[in-house]
């Protein structure tokens, strides 16, 4: 080999080798996420460190990724459009080049389309408001809400603005939301956004131009819902029997007759989804860290937009901004300051909107009907708190706490959650629609933080039974927890006495609650005790559990405890303690006791929380077809129950029971297998009831015991869609869980939702 | 005829360049007097008061930086404050000559205290130096027309127009603006309506084009307009029921009770859900109350009519 072809065989091998590490070098440094979600559709966005192409392929599992999109510019930022897709369907994919795949085809990229539109699926929706904090106690808010979510998939999540302090630069959003933050949720939820004014700091609506218009790619010409607003700054999106609106409260004009505000009366007047819920930065009504009575943005809002919603029948309305908690009553038609709130006027329902206290918000009409209420809420806490007044007169309940919102959405029927740093729920709220019965799903609480005790401050034990519901504490002063002293979160002082180095150990708190309903109903109970320094609990004069820092064995008045400081909630199961609860007045009574003399605080707040059905699929059917699976299929019906992974129904003892199931999605007249258990399933053709009777189905219904035998065989079974009735059984009470398996679209076998049929 | 003066709240949007921009000089300008303190006040309210007391402990610690005088005359105008303002500006100005958007956010406090026609003179000299700026070109547009200039607005507009083409909101204003200045405008206000339906895909747009024609008595335009709108909605019959009062309106009294003869029947057709909802409910309720009141107004329908 000559030289010179030595050295260009040299010079080629050294540009191959650059060639190469160029290639090498791409490397996904924010995302994926996603974006523009939609029953047909979703945009995966991405970016590289160098510009390539684009390419996501996508498919039914891991390495199953069998259809791609495209596109050929070298760019860094990344996005691209799915279209075509099939609705209520689970798809994993991978982002990368035409020559690599630079992330994905595992487990955890992978997303849901959208219900088919009008179609209630039970769908959990986050909510973060003023997130863009980048810090722990944003990270804290996050953490907290995985720890009370579970391994519970989220069907997307919402963003009310300021979502990347201070100027919503790239490198802002980068720490904020994209880095060390929420990527394990970007992967496999679309995020939708709304624009705050600090976001506004680094991008315009007008030219829709900027960080906040370049990271999000969002609909303007309807292609997810609703009308065409031709612009980013304000859009909307269906979700199953949701329309979701988000507008722009800082830049786009807030006047009625301006454009944002005609493309929200149309929007409006198309719709045909059961719930509206509109979302934006400024709120309407506030008296957090910002003021609605003064302040421009909030009060523009609150005259014109909220006019507008309401006129059309709105159901909720969120917003950031303040940094604080603040959820209203149902309400309607208050426009003026905040002084001029009128609960007569103004309240459609001034309870507090629990189901199992003051009762769920009612909403008379299916569908949008004007001025029928809304419930407003304020949720800018999830990376900082600021104080304010907290006393808007139309709100429910004001909190200086971090946290973010959870909307359970089941059908007819709208559940609001707050949860804190540590994934303890501080409020809740039902909303249901068209005289839905209110179901109890997920945990509900008797009482919440901040509620009322009596106490009794007065250093020595008041009686030998005070803990007991007989004995009367009507001397005993009654006040707002937190309770105690030492601490600046107190909101009721007790006394420790006149000397501060001899100090009260003892002091005891009573609580009266009511139980609604059978107890024998509940599955669950918990208490959620801030305390300092140990506590014992007694349940309708029982004690039930006392904390790790008091001794065991006799307690009295002069017992110490060992320290133990407060300023969280802790969590205690009480389940076995459910056969003391009597349908109607309990009573929870406390004694808290100090670690010495001198102890210079004591803290006492509880709640006390209960679940009464599980939602989730009956334990034994995820652990046969969840390999297969995935999310369920929302098709089964029991008397026209609609939504729900789990629903239950009340059957009125002898009545008729009629069992539906619709067409799987992309499968029409797929094959069904139907089985139901009460714990153990058996291999019938028919449901044995025991000392009931028999559920007695079709001949050409299979009922697989599938938890024993694996798999059912393929055998013949009844075309979907179908109904089916029951005569009316007898020998109440008794429960039924029912759950289908179906044939989707690739011939897999998957799980219905479920329905536990309750015979009363 | 001189206008009243605009204020900020019927240009909801117009500013918005101005508070963002003023609240960035103010962090920018904090992070150089001492990064610590810019957590605090980005933490703190964000009201005006605050921000404005901010800003004096930041000018009497830097009484020369010309950025923390343009921070506060921002908020001044918020406030209201016009002399403060100006005088802010100036002396900004004295310090820093260089500073290029004194001139805009002079303008801009002119115009809302009413002095519209020095708020055109200094948008002006702005705009000599910098006419790719879209806010100034706005302001211009909306000084011209409230002092009646309808060919300088009309070319400020356009310029502003053709610098954020992709905004509904600036061509909502503009065409309303347009609209506004009398009949020799008016042909052009819709035109300029479907230019930005053309871009943008606004129905906002549809539906301020739609107010002009039914305005204009271009009824057959409109609703030519209406069927567009209908083939495109998810709910054909709001639109349909909007054909129905613009046939009444013209006059044309039997198409009109066709079309709710037709439109009921439409309704009728929908599947359950739709059927049961309570919009459609309503719907149905006025078109059979308008279908009644021209019956009563009407000859019969032909029987080849009433059949179909």
């Amino acid at each position: 080999m000559t030289r010179s072809l030595i050295r260009r065989s040299l010079l080629a091998a050294a540009a191959l080798a650059a060639s190469s590490a160029i290639a090498l070098a791409q490397t996904v440094t924010r995302g994926p996420y996603l974006q523009s979600g939609s029953h047909d559709r979703i945009t995966v966005c991405w970016r590289t460190d160098v510009a390539c192409d684009s390419v996501v392929r996508y498919g039914a599992g891991p390495g199953q990724l069998t259809s791609s999109v495209s596109d050929p510019a070298q760019v860094t930022d990344h996005a691209v459009t799915l279209t075509g897709l099939s609705q209520n369907l689970r798809l994993w994919y991978s982002v990368g080049t035409s020559s690599a795949v630079l992330a994905g085809d595992d487990a955890e990229h992978q997303f849901l389309t959208a219900p088919p539109a009008g179609r209630a699926r039970a769908s959990r929706i986050w909510v973060l408001g003023d997130s863009g904090t980048k810090d722990s106690n944003a990270r804290a808010v996050r953490n907290g809400f995985y720890a009370a979510n579970g391994g519970r998939p989220i069907d997307f999540f919402l963003m009310l603005g300021d979502n990347a302090y201070p100027i919503g630069s790239d490198s802002d959003y980068q720490d904020a939301v994209f880095q060390s933050m929420y990527e394990a949720r970007l992967i496999d939820s679309v995020l939708w956004p709304a624009y705050g004014n600090h976001d506004a700091l680094s991008a315009d609506s007008g030219t829709q131009s900027g960080v906040y218009y370049d990271i999000f790619q969002l609909p303007k010409s309807a292609e997810c819902g609703g009308v065409a607003s031709g612009t980013e700054a304000y859009y909307s999106f269906d979700w199953g029997n949701a329309h979701f609106i988000c507008l722009d409260s800082m830049e786009s004009n807030r006047l009625l007759g301006g454009a944002m505000l005609t493309w929200l009366d149309q929007d409006l007047l198309a719709n045909t989804k059961e719930w509206v819920i509109a979302y934006w930065h400024h709120p309407p009504y506030s008296l957090g860290s910002h003021d609605s009575d003064v302040e421009t943005e909030l009060t523009e809002m609150r005259l014109n937009a909220v006019e507008l919603l309401e006129s059309h029948g709105v159901d909720l309305v969120l917003s950031g901004h303040s940094h604080s908690y603040e959820r209203s009553f149902l309400i309607d038609s208050h426009r003026g300051k905040s002084f001029t709130f009128d609960p007569v006027v103004h309240g459609k329902d001034m309870g507090d909107g629990r189901i199992g206290s003051g009762g769920a918000y009612q909403k008379p009409s299916a569908g949008m009907t004007p001025h029928e209420g809304a419930v407003y809420v304020v949720s800018g806490a999830s990376g900082k708190t600021e104080s304010g007044p907290l006393n808007h007169p139309a709100m429910h309940v004001s909190l200086e706490s971090l946290g973010s919102l959870v909307l359970d959405l089941w059908g007819s029927q709208l559940d609001g959650i707050y949860l804190d740093e540590n994934g303890v729920e501080l409020d809740r709220f039902s909303l249901v629609k068209g005289g839905a019965t209110p179901v109890d799903v997920g945990t509900q609480q008797w009482f919440a933080v901040n509620s009322d005790w009596k106490r009794h401050d007065q250093g020595y034990t008041p009686a030998s039974d005070w803990h007991s519901p007989s004995y009367s504490d009507a001397s005993w002063a009654n006040g707002p927890a937190i309770l105690g002293y030492g601490e600046n979160y107190i909101a009721t002082t007790v006394s420790y006495g006149n000397d501060p180095n001899n100090r009260f150990i003892t002091t005891y708190f009573r609580k009266e609650f009511d139980v609604s309903g059978d107890p024998a109903d509940l599955m669950a109970m918990r208490l959620l005790a801030n305390y300092d320094d140990g506590f014992v609990a007694y349940l309708n004069g029982v004690e039930v559990l006392r904390s790790a820092s008091m001794p065991a064995g006799a307690i009295d008045y002069d017992t110490l405890a060992s320290s133990h400081e407060g300023g969280k909630y802790e969590t205690f199961d009480l389940g076995a303690a459910i056969p003391l609860l009597t349908s109607g007045t309990n009573l929870l009574a406390i004694e808290v006791h100090q670690s010495n003399k001198t102890s210079s605080d004591l803290v006492w707040d509880a709640v006390l929380e209960y679940s009464s059905f599980e939602p989730l699929l009956p334990k034994g059917a995820e652990g046969v077809l969840d390999p297969i699976g995935g999310i369920p299929l929302d098709l089964l019906r029991v008397n026209g129950s609609t939504g729900g992974l789990g629903r239950s129904v009340d059957v009125a003892d002898g009545s008729d029971i009629t069992l539906e199931i619709d067409d799987p999605p992309g499968n029409p007249g797929a094959g069904l297998v139907l089985f139901g258990y009460f714990g153990v399933p058996t291999a019938l053709d028919s449901i044995d009831l025991g000392t009931i009777g028999t559920l007695v189905v079709p001949q050409e219904l299979w009922l697989a015991n599938t938890l024993s035998i694996g798999l059912p065989p393929l055998l013949p079974s009844y075309p979907t869609p179908w109904s089916y009735v029951e005569p009316g059984m007898t020998g109440a009470p008794l429960d039924i869980s029912l759950q289908a398996v179906v044939f989707d679209a690739a011939g897999k076998l998957r799980c219905t939702n479920a329905v536990l049929i309750r015979l009363r | 005829m001189r206008s009243a003066p605009p204020t900020i709240s019927s240009h909801a949007g117009f500013f918005r360049g101005g508070v963002a921009l003023a609240v960035a000089l103010l962090i920018v300008a904090l992070s150089a007097a001492g990064g610590a303190f810019v957590p605090a006040v980005a933490a703190r309210h964000d009201g005006v008061a605050e921000k404005l007391a901010a800003l004096d402990r930041e000018i009497a610690k830097a009484p020369t930086d010309a950025r923390l005088w343009f921070a506060r005359a921002e908020f001044s105008r918020l406030e209201g404050n016009w002399r403060a303002a100006l005088a802010d500006l100036d002396r900004a100005a004295r310090l820093d000559p260089s500073l290029e958007r004194v001139d805009l956010a002079r303008a801009r406090v002119r115009f809302e205290g009413g002095d519209v026609a020095r708020a055109v003179e200094l948008v002006q000299r702005y705009l000599a130096r910098r006419p790719a700026d879209r806010e100034g070109q706005e302001l211009l547009a909306r000084a011209s027309d409230a002092l009646g200039d309808a060919a300088a607005a009309s070319n400020a507009w356009d310029a502003a127009v053709a610098l954020a083409p992709h905004d509904p909101d600036l061509r909502f204003e503009q065409a309303r603006q347009r609209f506004a200045r009398g009949a020799a405008h008016r042909e052009i206000a819709i035109a300029q309506c479907d230019a930005g339906v053309a871009v943008t895909g606004a129905v906002a747009l549809e539906e301020l084009a739609l107010r002009f024609e039914v305005e204009l008595a271009a009824f057959d335009a409109a609703l030519r307009r209406v069927a567009r709108l209908a083939d495109r909605s998810p709910r054909p019959e709001i639109w349909r029921e909007r054909a129905t009062e613009l046939l009444e309106r013209a006059g044309r009294f039997d198409a009109a009770r066709a079309a709710c003869i037709e439109l009921e029947r439409e309704l009728a057709r929908l599947p359950a859900a739709r059927r049961r909802l309570p919009a459609t409910n309503d719907l149905r309720a006025r078109i059979t109350e308008r279908r009644e009141r021209l019956s009563a107004m009407t000859a019969p329908l032909p029987s080849t009519q009433s059949g179909r």
